[in-house]
């Protein structure tokens, strides 16, 4: 299988039609921990995001991680430190997913150009609530 | 009372009441579709934006940490 197609999941049930988004079921690994999780894709981020308690689960200390970070809008004022893990789409060959890892839970795991949309092709078919994810060639 | 019932009674109207009509009816409808938006996006509310927009230097410095990862797993 070269793409895998995946429907928009409902995320608030209260918005009808426009609660619907892009979320992409795939798996995060690193420190041989392999976490099942739901991540949005966001084409404005620049960079993927990872929520804090995440991290730790996927066995990353907070104090170990050296490389600070500045994100930009509603994370301006979040301390933030890069991570390095892997990642599971459908089964496609595992890629290695930096993370903006941030010290707040109040946000959803977001894939950005750097580096998930380096790593996949991503084709939106709203009108239909469908994606279809390609790895790179 | 339908249409077909209304035209006749319109039609009969002194030309500055038609336009007032026209001019009634576009408010009317305008009206219509700002309740229709306010329904999905009710106003006085804040609208989070978690989408780290324009972050270059986090973007840069993320690079380079998988450019330093590529190389060593290739070493």
């Amino acid at each position: 299988m070269t793409s895998a197609r995946f429907p928009y999941s409902l995320r608030d049930p209260n918005a009808g039609e426009t609660g619907y988004a892009p979320l992409l079921p795939l798996n995060l690994e690193s420190n041989g921990v392999s976490i099942p999780v739901s991540a949005l894709l966001d084409t404005g981020a620049t960079v993927n995001v990872l929520p804090y308690t995440l991290g730790v689960n996927l066995g990353f200390v907070w104090a170990a991680q050296l490389i600070n970070a500045q994100l930009s809008g509603n994370l301006a004022s979040i301390p933030t430190r890069l991570i390095l893990l892997n990642g599971i789409v459908n089964g496609f060959p595992s890629v290695p997913l930096a993370f903006a890892w941030t010290q707040t839970d109040n946000i959803p795991i977001i894939l950005g150009q750097v580096n998930f949309f380096a790593e996949f092709d991503v084709c939106f078919y709203r009108s239909q609530r469908a994606f279809e994810v390609t790895p790179k060639p | 009372m339908s249409l077909a019932e209304l035209l006749p009674k319109v039609e009969a109207l002194p030309r500055g009441e038609k336009f007032r009509l026209v001019r009634l009816l576009v408010e009317e409808l305008e009206k219509e579709e700002a309740d229709d938006v306010t329904k999905i996006i009710p106003p006085n509310q804040s609208y989070p934006v978690w989408s780290p927009f324009d972050a270059h230097e986090a973007a840069a410095a993320m690079q380079k940490m998988l450019d330093a990862a590529k190389e060593k797993a290739t070493l």
